[in-house]
């Protein structure tokens, strides 16, 4: 009870920080502060070419530690309300015998609980998971108004102002990664940083995370090390038999992640 | 927050999206296709003994029809911005032709009521004065020729309309079984059976409902119940609920005998969740008594006394119109009581009593085309063409509609 | 109120034809009225969505952003084991303490025994080769007891060890 108590007080900052940002935030203002020489920024702010990108993301299993700091950076990035997800971490345990244990407290944006001092459990890591920006996408698909649509870079979008909020889409996602947003009314999702990886800087996700699990790649950037990784390492992709073709690709998955 | 989960649940899956609206939506859909369906059968296939029902029927669908978007615009995060569905309509989408769907056969439903009673409307017409004739003449759009020549044409273009209005139907219904089962990513709702379940289950919802409108108008008329056409309803309902309950059972059973991974969810769902509204309610008390119930009213009908015929084919068209209910609940709120994860569960769904999508919501949307309907009868009153073939062709001397 | 010329018999399809039409026309012209202006821009939907979506505030500013004016603590950290950790991470968006250069609100500093176990706590989850321990066990053999800012007292959160 008194984590909760801590973490209660922790969340009451972070929300009202992050409604600060939100609200007073003005885009220039920040990037005024940003130096060229990120790896990111290349070509940065107003001249970018959709055309010249196609963004992909990578995921290393192995390297997850479950600290949460995706899931922190994203939900202050993009003021995602409370109780809902645009990324989250999931903790899986799976017994050389029995139930597979899956779990995800806050989406693992607090960090995780303690092992119960009597799991024996060899077999366990944790997988990251979001929007996997599907080229083949079910929702988008299912989308009545033309509300959701897939840029010309391969980002998978809402257009808040179009979205009759229906929730066809919600339920097209096999992977959980659409919420209904309260305040807008409207479907809502990762949109990779869709405000970031424009002006040349990385998702929030990807640069909060300290141990690089998380990457992103542009697949028609040559010298890109994610493009690397995909030519010569085996990847996988969650829920591969349903063919939407995930732009989100996984080192070190096992068969009992969904 | 009342409700727990079970297992693991992806975080954002922990919400019912498609609430007790999206229950009532085809559940009211379905009553305007059945109750249609009907109405062809006299119109289109002459089957006379269900010719006191040929208009009502019409009324009926056409009552339904129209609050059938409704429970739709009350479940959109932004109702003001439903009609961009017919302005930008993403053709990818099922949901897309719904608006097209909808409006043509509102279209074809509208018209073919405007010629089976045009002539009415004129007799009105001619037989009241100030307002109410010019409302009646509006309604003719001015033209009032009853001839012989115009009303056989009448009787032509309402044939080919009704013939129309049947694919329609089977259209606009079996369509919003297509939107729940052609998303790949609900092992519930899956299935190429499912608009042809939504099908024969709206055509067992709309008898159904017809069997029950049709006693009570005419105990409120103080009209006979026809012996013939009860027992017509009651042979079309036990045929059809025949086809619904197999086709609903084949599902479940292809499901289970196959062992597929959905069988990982969809055997606890139906073991816990629906336990209560699947096997208790749809399949036993709504699908096994009334089919006993008709089965007797089917076979022995031959001896059997009016009172208890009729009494019979009501109770179980009250149990059938539950059971259709139940089936749309557990399709629509079924598919949402797992995770996508395939390895949670909440434990129940209840919806509020008073919130916007909430159970009195639910139930004035539901009253509301019952009530349309007596208004309905008010203007264009939908059983009196029958009592004129009897007594000669004399019009009827009582202008005024009676109802209630 | 008479009935019209009965010669052809038609002519309540004719109107009630003439009104359909009319109706049709009036929905099909009046949908132009109501289509968003950017609408097929690059496809079936708003254009202007993608600029919108760009122009949203950037919120996470990077560490070089932070070592416009903390060049200490930056280069500290980049010679530790912490060196992987964005400024961000621990501490708060720089956009809720610096805009346009100047400060608008003190930083938030973190370093909370919470924030430290978060990612040193011991899981069966963790990769082997991270750093991790049993934070009671840990307190236990260096004879401390457990306080919120327990673990800064040995370790420099920019550069711990």
């Amino acid at each position: 009870m008194n984590k909760t108590n801590q973490t209660s007080t922790r969340r009451e900052f972070l929300r009202q920080s992050a409604l600060t940002c939100g609200t007073t935030v003005a885009s220039m203002a920040v990037i005024a502060l940003i130096l060229p020489d990120d790896a990111y920024a290349a070509g940065t702010t107003s001249e970018y070419d959709w055309d010249k990108h196609r963004w992909v993301y990578l995921i290393d299993t192995r390297k997850c530690i479950g600290c949460g700091s995706c899931a922190r950076a994203c939900r202050k990035e993009n003021q995602v309300p409370e109780g809902m997800y645009r990324t989250w971490i999931e903790r899986i345990a799976i017994p050389p015998e029995g139930e597979v244990h899956v779990d995800s407290p806050y989406g693992g944006e607090h960090g995780f609980e303690p092992d119960p001092p009597n799991a024996h459990v060899r077999k366990s890591f944790f997988v990251p998971k979001l929007c996997n920006h599907c080229s083949n996408t079910p929702c988008t698909q299912v989308c009545p108004v033309g509300a959701s649509f897939e840029t010309n870079d391969g980002v998978v979008l809402v257009d808040p102002k179009q979205c009759i909020g229906c929730g066809y889409c919600l339920q097209a996602c096999p992977y959980g990664s659409r919420f209904m947003n309260p305040h807008t009314r409207t479907a809502d999702k990762c949109t990779l940083c869709y405000h970031r990886i424009t002006k040349g800087l990385p998702t929030a996700c990807v640069q909060a995370c300290p141990v690089g699990a998380r990457q992103l790649g542009d697949r028609k950037n040559p010298n890109d090390p994610v493009n690397e990784i995909l030519a010569t390492q085996r990847v996988q992709v969650l829920q591969q038999q349903l063919l939407t073709k995930p732009q989100c690709f996984y080192l070190g998955l096992d068969m009992e992640v969904r | 927050m009342g409700h727990e989960l079970i297992g693991f649940l992806f975080p954002n899956d922990v919400h019912i999206h498609w609430t007790l609206m999206i229950v009532l939506y085809p559940y009211v859909t379905g009553l305007v296709a059945g109750a249609f369906i009907v109405s062809s059968l006299y119109h289109v296939f002459d089957r006379e003994e269900l010719k006191p029902l040929g208009r009502f029927a019409l009324a009926a669908s056409f009552c339904f029809l129209s609050v059938a978007t409704l429970p739709l615009l009350n479940h959109l995060g932004h109702p003001e911005r439903g009609p961009m569905v017919v302005v930008t309509p993403n053709f990818s989408s099922a949901m897309a032709g719904f608006g097209i769907l909808y409006a043509s056969y509102f279209l074809v439903v509208i018209l073919e009521i405007w010629f089976v009673f045009r002539a009415d409307m004129i007799r009105y017409a001619a037989e009241s004065r100030g307002f109410k004739r010019m409302f009646y003449a509006t309604l003719a759009l001015g033209v009032y020729d009853t001839s012989e020549e115009a009303r056989a044409l009448d009787h032509k273009i309402t044939r080919i309309l009704a013939a129309i209005g049947i694919p329609m139907a089977c259209l606009l219904h079996g369509y919003v079984g297509f939107l729940f089962g052609a998303l790949k990513s609900n092992p519930w709702w899956s299935t190429p059976l499912m608009p042809v379940i939504f099908l024969f289950s709206a055509v067992v919802s709309g008898i159904a409902v017809l069997i029950v409108l049709y006693q009570l108008a005419m105990k409120i008329k103080g009209m006979p119940i026809e012996r013939e056409t009860i027992s017509a309803l009651a042979r079309w309902l036990w045929l059809f609920m025949i086809m619904s309950l197999t086709l609903e059972l084949l599902e479940i059973m292809t499901l289970a005998y196959e062992k597929a991974e959905e069988w990982e969810v969809i055997g606890p769902l139906l073991a816990n969740q629906l336990s209560i509204s699947f096997i208790s309610v749809q399949m036993v008390l709504g699908g096994l008594i009334p089919l006993i119930l008709l089965g007797i009213v089917v076979v022995m009908g031959a001896y059997m006394d009016d009172r208890i015929r009729n009494t019979l084919s009501m109770v179980a068209s009250l149990l059938l119109l539950m059971q259709v209910l139940a089936m749309r609940w557990n399709v629509v709120i079924g598919g949402q009581m797992f995770s996508k994860s395939m390895r949670g569960f909440r434990d129940t769904y209840v919806p509020g009593m008073f919130e916007k999508e909430g159970i009195l919501a639910a139930a004035a949307i539901l009253i509301l085309p019952f009530l349309l309907l007596v208004v309905f009868e008010r203007i264009l009153p939908t059983f009196d063409h029958l009592g004129q073939k009897t007594g000669d062709l004399n019009l009827d001397l009582d202008s005024e509609p009676r109802l209630g | 109120m008479e009935p019209a010329s009965s010669l052809k018999h038609t002519k309540h399809i004719f109107r009630v034809s003439f009104l359909l039409g009319f109706v049709l026309i009036v929905m099909i012209l009046s949908r132009g009225l109501f289509v968003p202006k950017s609408w097929g821009q690059y496809g079936w939907y708003r254009g202007d969505a993608v600029p919108e979506h760009r122009a949203k505030p950037v919120v996470h500013g990077g560490d070089q952003s932070c070592r416009e004016c903390h060049e200490d603590q930056y280069d500290l950290r980049e010679e530790g084991a912490h060196v992987g950790v964005r400024c961000e991470g621990c501490h708060e968006p720089v956009g809720s303490h610096v805009i346009n250069g100047e400060m608008t609100a003190p930083m938030f500093i973190p370093a909370s025994f919470e924030l430290c176990t978060g990612c040193h706590r011991r899981l069966a989850a963790r990769p082997d080769d991270f750093s991790q321990v049993n934070p009671q066990q840990h307190l236990e053999d260096n004879e401390m007891d457990l306080t919120d800012t327990v673990c800064t007292e040995c370790h420099d959160p920019h550069s711990p060890f």
